[in-house]
């Protein structure tokens, strides 16, 4: 037998399968054959491309789609699709596409890779939305086409950290429901500094109700936070979030949960205003006032060698849990169950 | 890693203990050609363990085997690789039967390695037939070896497929370049 193509189907797919992934792309150029063969493979029968993190990019000064594909040896693997030259690079190659839309060509990349990443990723970052404001660019459509191959694909990726870069809830939603809830740890929500003055508003509630929001541990979010309700924050151990205001009796709620959890590390809220001073005192007791901040201190139920510190400073909020000599000299640490 | 104990666990070989006299059958590959086996290194397949079988179960003198769709010089690689693992445990070609990673041994290395790539084809071929798992396994991964690394240029010399293809612009990036 000369050629591989005439060997039994069994047998090529046990070859695949002892591949490594890039070999198995190699092989998929080498004939039409090969290619509808690997095209209609199960998922399952492909070797696994073993990423640390994607990065999914859109670049407005450049008129660019850029993929990142990082492996755990600190290899990077950077393809860019050009909309001014229809083009892909990779590897320093260059290839025109005449005939196809290169958000298309994109789209169908991307949709390869995740067939081979069945291992966990430490992260995924999608950063689509650059063309929001640029209707006439064909990269205007990538993030409904990133939306509807998230759907598409009908399979959960598997990582610890999702970072969204200005998306707004429907985007969210499509793409942490792309993320398997058993793994997901970290959901990061964010903007760059000098996007500050673009306040993006979103609404958490249907976010909230998803199986990856309820068992992620750690939340970070740049945009304001509309309606926030403590319920559906309290069980990160660790948050960053921006929102209008948040109520006397919330925060309440959220010391009690916290003295109540071993586990919870920071929560820290950025206000536009905040007027539970008083109501506060009331509940907590006189704060330990220092030049800058309002200060109180809780013990944890189920830790002896740390305090629940509780920072008021103007508009910052800031919970947070460390060792007992950090107390400052003076202040009175209560009790978890005291009233 | 296989601590004594373990060994005692594992399902013995059904083949009679290596002081019993060798049965030697003759088989017969598609082409004619005749050659001789121990039907201890003919139970690693199980198409032939099937045959075999059924001699035995109706007490039928089993003369020679035929297998109709090996060629001799194919045929005879495989008995060669038999014959040199007809002692193994057949629990470990069955543990490794749906790994995605396998270890190929020395020997069996060196001994595939060496064939040229169609010869090599046609030896994982005559092993599907057979089903002989251990040998699909290390020839299947001996071809992935093969390619690692290589260009789609490099790949196509390699397994044998003619002429270039026009890509259509459907083809995705590959690492190969």
């Amino acid at each position: 037998m000369s050629s591989i193509i005439e060997m039994p189907e069994f047998v090529l797919e046990k070859i695949i399968g002892f591949s490594n992934f890039k070999d198995v792309l190699t092989l998929r150029q080498v004939c039409r054959d090969f290619r509808n063969f690997i095209d209609d493979l199960k998922d399952s029968k492909l070797p696994d491309s073993n990423f640390k993190e994607m990065e999914i990019v859109s670049k407005k000064d450049e008129n660019k789609i850029v993929f990142a594909f990082a492996d755990f040896g600190g290899t990077i693997y950077r393809i860019e699709y050009s909309e001014f030259g229809n083009s892909r690079n990779f590897q320093e190659t260059w290839k025109i596409f005449e005939n196809s839309n290169i958000v298309d060509v994109a789209i169908r990349d991307l949709e390869l890779v995740l067939r081979f990443q069945k291992s966990k990723l430490y992260r995924i970052y999608f950063d689509v939305n650059d063309f929001q404001l640029s209707p006439d660019s064909s990269i205007y459509k990538l993030s409904v086409k990133l939306s509807n191959l998230c759907i598409r694909i009908n399979r959960k990726i598997k990582t610890e950290q999702l970072y969204l870069k200005k998306c707004n809830q429907s985007q969210i939603m499509k793409f942490i429901q792309f993320t398997d809830p058993e793994a997901l740890e970290k959901l990061s929500f964010f903007a760059d500094d000098d996007d500050i003055d673009d306040r993006i508003e979103i609404e958490i509630d249907d976010i909230a109700k998803t199986e990856q929001w309820k068992k992620a541990e750690e939340f970070k979010c740049d945009f304001q936070v509309l309606n926030l309700d403590a319920r559906d924050i309290c069980h990160f151990t660790s948050m960053s979030i921006k929102t209008h205001s948040i109520s006397a009796s919330d925060l309440e709620f959220l010391k009690k949960t916290f003295i109540n959890s071993s586990t919870f590390v920071y929560a820290f809220f950025e206000l536009t205003i905040f007027n539970g001073n008083e109501i506060i005192s009331n509940l907590w007791g006189p704060a330990f006032i220092t030049e800058l901040s309002r200060n109180w201190y809780f013990r944890i139920k189920d830790l002896e060698d740390e305090v629940l510190h509780i920072e008021i400073r103007q508009n910052f909020i800031n919970f947070h849990v460390f060792e007992w000599r950090y107390v400052l000299t003076g202040a009175r640490v209560q009790d978890y169950n005291e009233s | 890693m296989a601590p004594k104990k373990n060994s005692a666990k594992r399902p013995q070989p059904s083949t009679p203990k290596p002081s019993a006299p060798a049965r030697i059958v003759k088989v017969q590959s598609s082409d004619g050609h005749i050659l001789q086996a121990d039907v201890r290194a003919l139970l690693l397949s199980s198409t032939l363990a099937a045959t075999i079988k059924g001699y035995d179960d109706e007490n039928k003198p089993l003369e020679k085997l035929e297998v109709n769709n090996v060629v001799g010089f194919t045929l005879k690689l495989v008995l060669e690789w038999c014959e040199k693992h007809k002692e193994d445990d057949p629990a470990i070609a069955q543990a490794e039967k749906d790994k995605k990673n396998i270890f190929i041994p020395s020997w069996d290395r060196h001994f595939l390695t060496k064939l040229p790539m169609g010869n090599l084809f046609d030896l994982i071929t005559a092993a599907y037939h057979l089903d002989i798992t251990g040998l699909i396994n290390y020839g299947c991964k001996t071809v992935a070896n093969s390619a690692k690394g290589k260009s789609t240029e490099e790949m196509r010399e390699l397994f044998g497929i003619p002429e270039p293809w026009e890509q259509p612009s459907t083809s995705t990036a590959t690492w190969d370049d």
